[in-house]
């Protein structure tokens, strides 16, 4: 999505994108996006999971479960591609990460998959 | 015998026939051939094959604060079964399009399968809403929103098997 102020929740975005090239995904803001809130939604076996381009700008991505991508089959056929559970391509800062659910990222957290700390 | 209570139940029923078909939703089912354009509430009566031409939409919304409901059926466009596509993508080919009308709304439940464009583009609307669609290998996105739309709602989906290999072109589920 490339729009700007909108509300994306309690959707499932699952196997979704080609592996070749690995730049599909399962939910994405791409362009200019802005301003949007992407919360509460199931993301696996995609391309990518959630893929936030480089021109995204103030955008949340909230308690979302984003696991599983790319699905083992992709990843074994292709290990070239760089393809995660989040890719976050924005400046540093522009986009706010709350509670995801995730193994793997790149620029993003996925502190819920880590072992509690004692 | 007085004619004129029989009169007046002949105005009353005219009345409320006419009220009736003021407030009545469009009905579509079947295989369409042109772009289907959506003026008023509108409801899927059944399956719908879309069969319009290259780089056309499906449904394309021609009023505000309108809605397309589909009632639990399907709206199928030319694409391949397994890929979607069946060759290029093309951009103009969706499901439903806004068409810069807002407050629109596509409500499921139902699914938009097969288009070798987005499923829905959203495109030059504010506070447009898609939700309970289940949105299956489309060419390009499931849901697609340009940067024209402002404070769309994308709710309770279901995206799986939507994109494309074309390099460059960044699709996906929404």
């Amino acid at each position: 999505m490339i729009g700007h102020n909108s509300r994306v929740r309690l959707n499932a975005a699952q196997g979704n994108g080609y592996s070749e090239p690995a730049d599909d995904f399962g939910i994405g803001l791409i362009g200019r996006a802005s301003g949007n809130v992407i919360d509460h939604n199931s993301v696996s076996g995609n391309t990518n999971g959630i893929y936030i381009a480089s021109g995204a700008v103030d955008n949340v991505i909230r308690e979302n479960v984003v696991v599983g991508n790319p699905a083992i089959q992709s990843a074994h056929t292709r290990p070239d591609s760089r393809a995660l559970d989040i890719v976050n391509l924005a400046p540093a800062g522009r986009t706010q990460f709350e509670r995801n659910v995730c193994v793997t990222s790149l620029n993003a957290p996925c502190p819920a998959a880590t072992p509690r700390q004692q | 015998m007085s004619t004129r209570p029989i009169a007046a139940l002949a105005v009353l029923a005219a009345t409320l026939s006419l009220a009736s078909t003021a407030f009545a939703a469009d009905r579509v089912s079947g295989n369409l051939t042109r772009t289907y354009v959506i003026v008023e509430d509108t409801d899927l009566i059944g399956d719908v094959t879309c069969d319009v031409g290259n780089n056309t939409p499906c449904f394309s919304f021609g009023a505000a604060n309108v809605e397309l409901r589909l009632n639990g059926f399907s709206i199928t466009g030319r694409g391949d079964a397994v890929t979607g596509c069946g060759g290029a993508a093309f951009a103009g080919e969706a499901g439903v399009i806004t068409n810069n009308m807002s407050g629109v709304v596509v409500r499921g439940p139902g699914i938009v399968q097969r288009f070798r464009g987005d499923g829905i583009t959203v495109g030059g609307s504010t506070h447009a809403r898609v939700e309970g669609l289940t949105l299956s290998t489309n060419c390009m996105s499931g849901v697609r929103v340009l940067a024209t739309s402002f404070e769309t709602i994308i709710e309770n989906n279901i995206a799986v098997r939507n994109g494309s290999s074309n390099p460059g072109l960044l699709c996906g589920g929404i």
